[in-house]
Protein backbone atom coordinates (compact mmCIF):
# COMPACT_ATOMS: atom_id res chain seq x y z
CA UNK A 1 0.00 0.00 0.00
CA UNK A 2 2.34 2.22 1.14
CA UNK A 3 4.52 1.22 -2.17
CA UNK A 4 1.51 2.33 -4.39
CA UNK A 5 1.14 5.36 -2.62
CA UNK A 6 5.02 6.35 -3.10
CA UNK A 7 4.55 5.07 -6.95
CA UNK A 8 1.94 8.03 -7.05
CA UNK A 9 3.64 10.33 -5.32
CA UNK A 10 6.44 10.12 -7.29
CA UNK A 11 4.84 10.10 -10.85
CA UNK A 12 2.73 13.05 -9.84
CA UNK A 13 5.76 15.03 -8.51
CA UNK A 14 7.48 14.24 -12.60
CA UNK A 15 4.70 15.01 -14.02
CA UNK A 16 4.59 18.51 -11.80
CA UNK A 17 8.08 18.92 -13.00
CA UNK A 18 7.97 18.13 -16.40
CA UNK A 19 5.13 20.43 -16.96
CA UNK A 20 6.86 23.18 -15.34
CA UNK A 21 10.01 22.57 -17.35
CA UNK A 22 7.97 23.10 -20.46
CA UNK A 23 6.31 26.14 -19.25
CA UNK A 24 9.55 27.93 -17.53
CA UNK A 25 11.08 26.93 -21.10
CA UNK A 26 8.65 28.87 -23.41
CA UNK A 27 9.00 31.73 -20.85
CA UNK A 28 12.51 31.78 -21.08
CA UNK A 29 12.43 31.56 -25.18
CA UNK A 30 9.98 34.79 -24.74
CA UNK A 31 12.17 36.58 -22.79
CA UNK A 32 14.91 35.55 -25.05
CA UNK A 33 13.18 37.10 -27.83
CA UNK A 34 14.45 40.85 -28.90
CA UNK A 35 11.15 41.58 -30.23
CA UNK A 36 7.95 40.86 -28.96
CA UNK A 37 4.79 40.71 -31.16
CA UNK A 38 1.32 40.38 -30.56
CA UNK A 39 -1.77 40.34 -31.93
CA UNK A 40 -4.15 43.13 -29.75
CA UNK A 41 -7.12 43.24 -31.53
CA UNK A 42 -9.30 40.99 -32.88
CA UNK A 43 -8.52 37.99 -30.86
CA UNK A 44 -10.90 35.76 -32.57
CA UNK A 45 -12.86 36.25 -36.09
CA UNK A 46 -15.93 34.30 -36.97
CA UNK A 47 -18.70 35.70 -39.53
CA UNK A 48 -19.72 35.50 -42.94
CA UNK A 49 -18.22 36.69 -45.97
CA UNK A 50 -17.58 40.23 -47.00
CA UNK A 51 -16.13 40.82 -43.58
CA UNK A 52 -14.04 43.94 -43.01
CA UNK A 53 -11.96 44.32 -40.28
CA UNK A 54 -8.67 45.73 -38.79
CA UNK A 55 -6.25 44.02 -37.37
CA UNK A 56 -3.89 45.49 -34.64
CA UNK A 57 -0.57 44.42 -34.26
CA UNK A 58 1.28 45.57 -31.23
CA UNK A 59 5.43 44.90 -31.34
CA UNK A 60 7.79 45.83 -28.96
CA UNK A 61 11.03 46.09 -28.74
CA UNK A 62 13.11 44.25 -26.14
CA UNK A 63 16.55 44.52 -26.50
CA UNK A 64 19.15 47.56 -25.66
CA UNK A 65 19.80 48.21 -29.53
CA UNK A 66 17.84 50.50 -31.36
CA UNK A 67 16.29 48.78 -34.55
CA UNK A 68 15.75 50.11 -37.72
CA UNK A 69 15.04 47.85 -40.21
CA UNK A 70 11.99 46.18 -39.34
CA UNK A 71 8.93 45.67 -41.62
CA UNK A 72 5.21 43.76 -40.06
CA UNK A 73 3.22 41.35 -42.57
CA UNK A 74 0.32 39.52 -42.51
CA UNK A 75 0.12 36.12 -43.52
CA UNK A 76 -2.89 33.56 -44.44
CA UNK A 77 -3.15 29.95 -44.08
CA UNK A 78 -6.15 27.58 -44.74
CA UNK A 79 -6.24 24.72 -42.20
CA UNK A 80 -8.79 23.06 -44.02
CA UNK A 81 -7.49 23.57 -47.67
CA UNK A 82 -3.79 22.95 -46.14
CA UNK A 83 -2.41 26.18 -48.46
CA UNK A 84 -1.36 29.56 -48.08
CA UNK A 85 -2.96 32.70 -49.73
CA UNK A 86 -1.70 35.67 -52.12
CA UNK A 87 -2.50 38.87 -49.29
CA UNK A 88 -3.93 41.22 -51.41
CA UNK A 89 -6.82 38.92 -51.79
CA UNK A 90 -7.95 39.73 -48.55
CA UNK A 91 -7.67 43.25 -49.15
CA UNK A 92 -6.44 46.29 -51.03
CA UNK A 93 -3.54 47.49 -48.11
CA UNK A 94 -3.34 43.88 -46.27
CA UNK A 95 -0.57 42.79 -48.68
CA UNK A 96 1.39 46.18 -48.02
CA UNK A 97 4.28 45.71 -45.65
CA UNK A 98 4.76 47.76 -42.62
CA UNK A 99 8.19 49.27 -42.11
CA UNK A 100 9.44 49.99 -38.50
CA UNK A 101 11.74 51.31 -36.33
CA UNK A 102 12.13 50.89 -33.07
CA UNK A 103 14.21 52.24 -29.74
CA UNK A 104 15.09 50.22 -27.29
CA UNK A 105 11.70 49.11 -25.18
CA UNK A 106 9.68 51.46 -27.19
CA UNK A 107 6.49 49.34 -28.72
CA UNK A 108 4.37 50.53 -31.66
CA UNK A 109 0.66 49.05 -32.84
CA UNK A 110 0.24 48.36 -36.48
CA UNK A 111 -3.14 48.64 -38.01
CA UNK A 112 -3.78 45.91 -40.44
CA UNK A 113 -7.11 46.18 -42.79
CA UNK A 114 -8.44 43.19 -44.08
CA UNK A 115 -11.54 42.30 -46.04
CA UNK A 116 -12.31 38.51 -46.20
CA UNK A 117 -14.27 37.33 -48.82
CA UNK A 118 -13.79 33.65 -48.90
CA UNK A 119 -14.97 30.81 -46.57
CA UNK A 120 -12.78 28.67 -44.21
CA UNK A 121 -11.12 28.14 -41.32
CA UNK A 122 -7.90 29.95 -41.43
CA UNK A 123 -5.07 31.27 -39.47
CA UNK A 124 -3.57 35.23 -39.54
CA UNK A 125 0.56 35.57 -38.38
CA UNK A 126 1.33 38.60 -37.78
CA UNK A 127 5.30 38.74 -38.32
CA UNK A 128 8.21 41.17 -38.18
CA UNK A 129 11.07 40.68 -40.26
CA UNK A 130 14.83 41.87 -38.88
CA UNK A 131 16.66 43.02 -42.49
CA UNK A 132 19.74 43.53 -40.18
CA UNK A 133 19.79 40.37 -38.92
CA UNK A 134 17.43 38.11 -40.91
CA UNK A 135 15.27 36.71 -38.16
CA UNK A 136 11.60 36.80 -38.29
CA UNK A 137 9.46 37.12 -35.10
CA UNK A 138 6.03 35.80 -35.51
CA UNK A 139 3.06 36.47 -33.11
CA UNK A 140 0.36 33.81 -32.33
CA UNK A 141 -2.02 33.03 -34.59
CA UNK A 142 -5.44 34.56 -34.92
CA UNK A 143 -7.98 32.30 -35.63
CA UNK A 144 -10.58 33.36 -38.95
CA UNK A 145 -13.60 31.05 -39.14
CA UNK A 146 -15.85 32.20 -41.17
CA UNK A 147 -18.85 30.30 -42.71
CA UNK A 148 -20.79 30.68 -45.80
CA UNK A 149 -23.94 32.71 -46.05
CA UNK A 150 -24.74 30.72 -49.24
CA UNK A 151 -28.25 30.57 -49.93
CA UNK A 152 -27.78 28.38 -52.99
CA UNK A 153 -30.53 26.26 -53.77
CA UNK A 154 -28.64 23.39 -55.05
CA UNK A 155 -31.46 21.20 -56.49
CA UNK A 156 -32.59 24.27 -58.19
CA UNK A 157 -28.97 24.80 -59.83
CA UNK A 158 -28.88 21.47 -60.63
CA UNK A 159 -32.51 21.41 -62.37
CA UNK A 160 -31.47 24.85 -64.19
CA UNK A 161 -28.27 23.64 -65.36
CA UNK A 162 -29.16 20.44 -66.30
CA UNK A 163 -32.31 21.53 -68.48
CA UNK A 164 -30.63 24.02 -70.04
CA UNK A 165 -28.00 21.97 -71.35
CA UNK A 166 -30.35 19.39 -72.22
CA UNK A 167 -32.17 21.89 -74.26
CA UNK A 168 -29.05 23.49 -75.83
CA UNK A 169 -27.73 20.77 -76.85
CA UNK A 170 -31.31 19.08 -78.52
CA UNK A 171 -31.87 22.38 -80.17
CA UNK A 172 -28.22 22.35 -81.86
CA UNK A 173 -28.77 18.66 -83.02
CA UNK A 174 -32.10 19.27 -84.47
CA UNK A 175 -31.16 22.44 -86.54
CA UNK A 176 -27.82 20.66 -87.95
CA UNK A 177 -29.73 17.79 -89.07
CA UNK A 178 -32.81 20.17 -90.43
CA UNK A 179 -29.70 22.08 -92.58
CA UNK A 180 -28.39 18.92 -93.66
CA UNK A 181 -31.97 17.02 -94.50
CA UNK A 182 -32.47 20.92 -96.50
CA UNK A 183 -28.92 20.27 -98.44
CA UNK B 1 -28.96 47.79 -93.10
CA UNK B 2 -28.71 45.28 -95.70
CA UNK B 3 -30.80 42.64 -93.67
CA UNK B 4 -30.31 39.76 -95.82
CA UNK B 5 -26.66 39.98 -96.08
CA UNK B 6 -27.18 39.92 -91.95
CA UNK B 7 -28.88 36.90 -92.24
CA UNK B 8 -26.40 35.54 -94.69
CA UNK B 9 -23.72 36.12 -92.35
CA UNK B 10 -25.23 35.10 -89.13
CA UNK B 11 -26.24 31.60 -90.86
CA UNK B 12 -22.93 31.12 -92.12
CA UNK B 13 -21.56 31.45 -88.59
CA UNK B 14 -23.93 29.14 -87.14
CA UNK B 15 -23.64 26.14 -89.63
CA UNK B 16 -20.56 27.11 -91.57
CA UNK B 17 -17.86 27.88 -88.84
CA UNK B 18 -19.13 25.16 -86.14
CA UNK B 19 -21.32 28.40 -84.36
CA UNK B 20 -24.37 26.18 -83.16
CA UNK B 21 -21.39 23.84 -81.85
CA UNK B 22 -20.06 26.36 -79.96
CA UNK B 23 -23.31 27.48 -78.54
CA UNK B 24 -23.46 23.91 -77.38
CA UNK B 25 -20.25 23.54 -75.93
CA UNK B 26 -21.04 26.74 -74.05
CA UNK B 27 -23.82 25.62 -71.93
CA UNK B 28 -22.19 21.94 -71.50
CA UNK B 29 -19.27 24.04 -69.66
CA UNK B 30 -21.55 26.30 -67.79
CA UNK B 31 -23.16 23.03 -66.70
CA UNK B 32 -20.00 22.01 -65.81
CA UNK B 33 -19.55 25.00 -63.18
CA UNK B 34 -22.69 23.97 -61.93
CA UNK B 35 -22.19 20.54 -61.10
CA UNK B 36 -18.69 21.60 -59.54
CA UNK B 37 -20.35 24.59 -57.03
CA UNK B 38 -22.63 22.22 -56.11
CA UNK B 39 -20.84 18.49 -55.74
CA UNK B 40 -17.23 19.17 -55.12
CA UNK B 41 -16.11 20.05 -51.92
CA UNK B 42 -13.72 22.85 -52.77
CA UNK B 43 -16.19 24.58 -54.98
CA UNK B 44 -19.28 23.68 -52.38
CA UNK B 45 -17.31 26.21 -49.70
CA UNK B 46 -17.00 29.00 -52.20
CA UNK B 47 -19.23 31.76 -51.07
CA UNK B 48 -22.29 32.51 -53.21
CA UNK B 49 -21.44 35.83 -54.90
CA UNK B 50 -18.06 34.18 -55.35
CA UNK B 51 -19.62 31.41 -57.60
CA UNK B 52 -21.57 34.06 -59.45
CA UNK B 53 -18.65 36.04 -60.14
CA UNK B 54 -16.96 33.16 -61.65
CA UNK B 55 -20.09 32.05 -64.00
CA UNK B 56 -19.82 35.77 -65.12
CA UNK B 57 -16.47 35.65 -65.89
CA UNK B 58 -17.15 32.45 -67.85
CA UNK B 59 -20.09 33.80 -69.52
CA UNK B 60 -17.69 36.92 -70.58
CA UNK B 61 -15.04 34.88 -71.69
CA UNK B 62 -17.13 32.32 -73.61
CA UNK B 63 -18.57 34.80 -75.45
CA UNK B 64 -15.27 37.07 -76.33
CA UNK B 65 -13.73 34.35 -77.45
CA UNK B 66 -16.69 32.38 -79.65
CA UNK B 67 -16.86 35.75 -81.29
CA UNK B 68 -13.48 36.67 -81.51
CA UNK B 69 -12.23 33.30 -83.19
CA UNK B 70 -15.48 33.97 -85.52
CA UNK B 71 -14.89 37.69 -86.19
CA UNK B 72 -10.73 36.69 -87.28
CA UNK B 73 -11.94 34.68 -89.80
CA UNK B 74 -14.66 36.92 -91.26
CA UNK B 75 -13.25 38.14 -94.21
CA UNK B 76 -10.30 35.75 -94.99
CA UNK B 77 -12.62 32.67 -94.95
CA UNK B 78 -13.84 34.89 -97.99
CA UNK B 79 -10.50 35.25 -99.30
CA UNK B 80 -9.41 31.95 -98.83
CA UNK B 81 -12.28 30.15 -100.79
CA UNK B 82 -12.26 33.00 -103.41
CA UNK B 83 -15.75 34.01 -102.61
CA UNK B 84 -14.79 37.82 -101.53
CA UNK B 85 -14.31 38.87 -105.13
CA UNK B 86 -18.27 38.06 -105.88
CA UNK B 87 -19.20 39.80 -102.61
CA UNK B 88 -16.86 43.18 -103.77
CA UNK B 89 -18.64 42.83 -107.13
CA UNK B 90 -22.10 43.55 -105.72
CA UNK B 91 -23.63 47.25 -105.34
CA UNK B 92 -23.02 46.73 -101.77
CA UNK B 93 -20.09 49.19 -100.29
CA UNK B 94 -17.58 47.70 -98.17
CA UNK B 95 -18.83 49.72 -94.99
CA UNK B 96 -22.16 48.31 -95.32
CA UNK B 97 -20.31 44.53 -95.87
CA UNK B 98 -18.29 45.04 -92.91
CA UNK B 99 -21.18 46.19 -90.19
CA UNK B 100 -23.15 43.38 -92.11
CA UNK B 101 -20.22 40.56 -90.83
CA UNK B 102 -19.69 42.61 -87.58
CA UNK B 103 -23.82 42.19 -86.62
CA UNK B 104 -23.48 38.55 -87.97
CA UNK B 105 -20.77 37.59 -85.66
CA UNK B 106 -22.32 39.80 -82.60
CA UNK B 107 -25.25 38.18 -82.91
CA UNK B 108 -23.58 34.74 -81.95
CA UNK B 109 -21.80 36.44 -79.06
CA UNK B 110 -25.37 38.15 -77.80
CA UNK B 111 -27.04 34.41 -77.89
CA UNK B 112 -23.94 33.09 -76.01
CA UNK B 113 -24.15 35.59 -73.39
CA UNK B 114 -28.16 35.29 -73.15
CA UNK B 115 -27.68 30.79 -72.66
CA UNK B 116 -25.81 32.08 -69.51
CA UNK B 117 -28.63 33.76 -68.02
CA UNK B 118 -30.55 30.78 -66.63
CA UNK B 119 -27.43 29.69 -64.95
CA UNK B 120 -26.86 32.84 -63.38
CA UNK B 121 -30.00 33.15 -62.40
CA UNK B 122 -29.95 29.20 -61.39
CA UNK B 123 -26.70 29.90 -59.10
CA UNK B 124 -27.01 33.57 -57.50
CA UNK B 125 -30.90 32.73 -56.72
CA UNK B 126 -31.74 34.00 -52.65
CA UNK B 127 -28.46 36.05 -52.57
CA UNK B 128 -30.38 39.61 -53.29
CA UNK B 129 -27.67 40.50 -56.08
CA UNK B 130 -29.00 38.03 -58.98
CA UNK B 131 -31.16 40.48 -60.08
CA UNK B 132 -28.61 43.47 -60.21
CA UNK B 133 -25.71 40.85 -61.44
CA UNK B 134 -27.35 39.45 -64.09
CA UNK B 135 -28.13 43.35 -65.79
CA UNK B 136 -24.58 44.30 -65.20
CA UNK B 137 -22.96 41.41 -66.60
CA UNK B 138 -24.74 41.27 -69.61
CA UNK B 139 -24.70 44.95 -70.40
CA UNK B 140 -21.01 45.29 -69.23
CA UNK B 141 -20.35 41.85 -71.54
CA UNK B 142 -22.61 43.00 -74.56
CA UNK B 143 -20.56 46.56 -74.43
CA UNK B 144 -17.02 44.63 -74.39
CA UNK B 145 -18.14 41.84 -77.12
CA UNK B 146 -19.17 44.91 -79.57
CA UNK B 147 -15.40 46.16 -78.72
CA UNK B 148 -13.48 43.00 -78.94
CA UNK B 149 -15.51 41.64 -82.17
CA UNK B 150 -14.85 44.78 -83.85
CA UNK B 151 -10.97 44.11 -83.01
CA UNK B 152 -11.17 41.08 -84.80
CA UNK B 153 -12.79 42.09 -87.39
CA UNK B 154 -10.40 44.06 -88.10
CA UNK B 155 -7.56 41.99 -87.89
CA UNK B 156 -9.39 39.63 -90.79
CA UNK B 157 -9.60 43.23 -92.78
CA UNK B 158 -5.76 43.18 -91.78
CA UNK B 159 -4.02 39.87 -92.40
CA UNK B 160 -3.70 37.87 -94.82
CA UNK B 161 -3.97 34.53 -93.18
CA UNK B 162 -6.96 32.86 -91.12
CA UNK B 163 -4.86 31.29 -88.68
CA UNK B 164 -2.69 34.53 -88.22
CA UNK B 165 -5.50 36.69 -87.60
CA UNK B 166 -7.22 34.51 -84.89
CA UNK B 167 -4.38 33.90 -83.26
CA UNK B 168 -3.58 37.89 -82.47
CA UNK B 169 -7.06 38.40 -81.57
CA UNK B 170 -6.98 35.71 -79.39
CA UNK B 171 -3.47 37.01 -78.15
CA UNK B 172 -5.27 40.42 -77.77
CA UNK B 173 -7.86 39.29 -75.30
CA UNK B 174 -5.63 37.67 -73.59
CA UNK B 175 -3.34 40.96 -73.33
CA UNK B 176 -6.23 42.97 -72.36
CA UNK B 177 -7.13 40.40 -70.01
CA UNK B 178 -3.82 40.12 -68.18
CA UNK B 179 -3.40 43.04 -66.02
CA UNK B 180 -6.83 42.49 -64.66
CA UNK B 181 -5.51 39.05 -62.94
CA UNK B 182 -2.26 40.39 -62.11
CA UNK B 183 -3.95 43.46 -60.56
CA UNK B 184 -1.83 43.13 -56.93
CA UNK B 185 1.25 43.46 -58.24
CA UNK B 186 -0.25 46.55 -60.89
CA UNK B 187 -1.21 48.30 -57.90
CA UNK B 188 2.19 48.67 -56.51
CA UNK B 189 3.20 50.91 -59.67
CA UNK B 190 2.50 53.93 -60.77
CA UNK B 191 2.39 52.59 -64.76
CA UNK B 192 0.79 49.47 -63.44
CA UNK B 193 -1.88 51.21 -61.87
CA UNK B 194 -2.74 53.84 -64.64
CA UNK B 195 -2.61 50.07 -66.68
CA UNK B 196 -5.43 49.26 -64.42
CA UNK B 197 -7.40 51.82 -64.69
CA UNK B 198 -7.38 52.45 -68.41
CA UNK B 199 -8.13 48.60 -68.39
CA UNK B 200 -11.76 47.49 -69.63
CA UNK B 201 -11.64 44.11 -68.74
CA UNK B 202 -10.20 45.21 -65.41
CA UNK B 203 -13.58 48.18 -65.19
CA UNK B 204 -15.71 44.93 -66.09
CA UNK B 205 -14.43 43.08 -63.26
CA UNK B 206 -14.58 46.27 -61.04
CA UNK B 207 -18.19 46.12 -61.61
CA UNK B 208 -18.67 43.20 -61.02
CA UNK B 209 -17.07 43.06 -57.46
CA UNK B 210 -19.01 46.18 -56.52
CA UNK B 211 -22.14 44.43 -57.40
CA UNK B 212 -20.90 41.12 -55.76
CA UNK B 213 -20.33 43.02 -52.31
CA UNK B 214 -23.17 44.97 -52.29
CA UNK B 215 -20.58 47.75 -52.71
CA UNK B 216 -22.08 49.42 -56.00
CA UNK B 217 -22.78 53.38 -56.41
CA UNK B 218 -24.29 55.08 -59.46
CA UNK B 219 -21.19 56.91 -59.87
CA UNK B 220 -18.70 53.95 -59.95
CA UNK B 221 -21.22 52.19 -61.90
CA UNK B 222 -21.16 55.12 -64.31
CA UNK B 223 -17.53 55.57 -64.50
CA UNK B 224 -16.88 51.63 -65.60
CA UNK B 225 -19.52 51.30 -67.80
CA UNK B 226 -18.13 54.73 -69.37
CA UNK B 227 -14.50 52.80 -69.82
CA UNK B 228 -16.26 50.38 -71.54
CA UNK B 229 -18.15 52.39 -74.13
CA UNK B 230 -14.90 54.53 -74.81
CA UNK B 231 -13.27 51.58 -75.03
CA UNK B 232 -15.67 49.71 -77.67
CA UNK B 233 -16.89 53.19 -79.44
CA UNK B 234 -12.71 53.48 -80.04
CA UNK B 235 -12.54 49.95 -81.57
CA UNK B 236 -15.86 50.17 -83.66
CA UNK B 237 -14.60 53.49 -85.39
CA UNK B 238 -11.07 51.61 -86.27
CA UNK B 239 -12.88 48.97 -87.66
CA UNK B 240 -15.32 50.82 -89.59
CA UNK B 241 -12.52 52.86 -91.30
CA UNK B 242 -10.53 49.92 -92.04
CA UNK B 243 -13.36 48.82 -94.34
CA UNK B 244 -11.82 50.67 -97.19
CA UNK B 245 -9.14 48.07 -97.09
CA UNK B 246 -10.85 45.19 -97.71
CA UNK B 247 -9.20 44.00 -100.68
CA UNK B 248 -8.80 40.67 -103.09
CA UNK B 249 -5.49 39.08 -102.77
CA UNK B 250 -2.58 40.83 -104.44
CA UNK B 251 -5.10 43.78 -104.78
CA UNK B 252 -3.00 47.47 -103.79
Amino acid sequence: MIKAKKIIVSLIMSLTAILCAGTFSAYAENIDSPVNIQILTPTEISGTPILDTSIDIGITNRSSTEMNNLDCFLMIVDKGRMQTYPVDEFGNEAYQTRPLSLKPGESAVVSIPVSIAYVGDFRFTASVIDYDTGTVYSADALIVNIISKSKMNKPLVMATSFSAMIITVTAVIILSRKKKSGK
Amino acid sequence: MNKKLIQKEFMENLYESKGLWMIASASVILTALCIIVVNVKEGAVLAQSDILQYAVKIQLFLSLVMSMTLGASAFISERENNTLESLLLTPVPKIKLNTAKYIGVLIVGVTLILIAIPYLFAIGFGSGITFSMIILSCTGSLILLCGFTAVSILFSIMFKNSKASILISLLTLIIFSFPAFLSGILKLSAIGRFMLAINPMMSFFNLMTAASTEKLTVLSTVINLCHLVVFSIIMVVLMITASSKISLRGEK
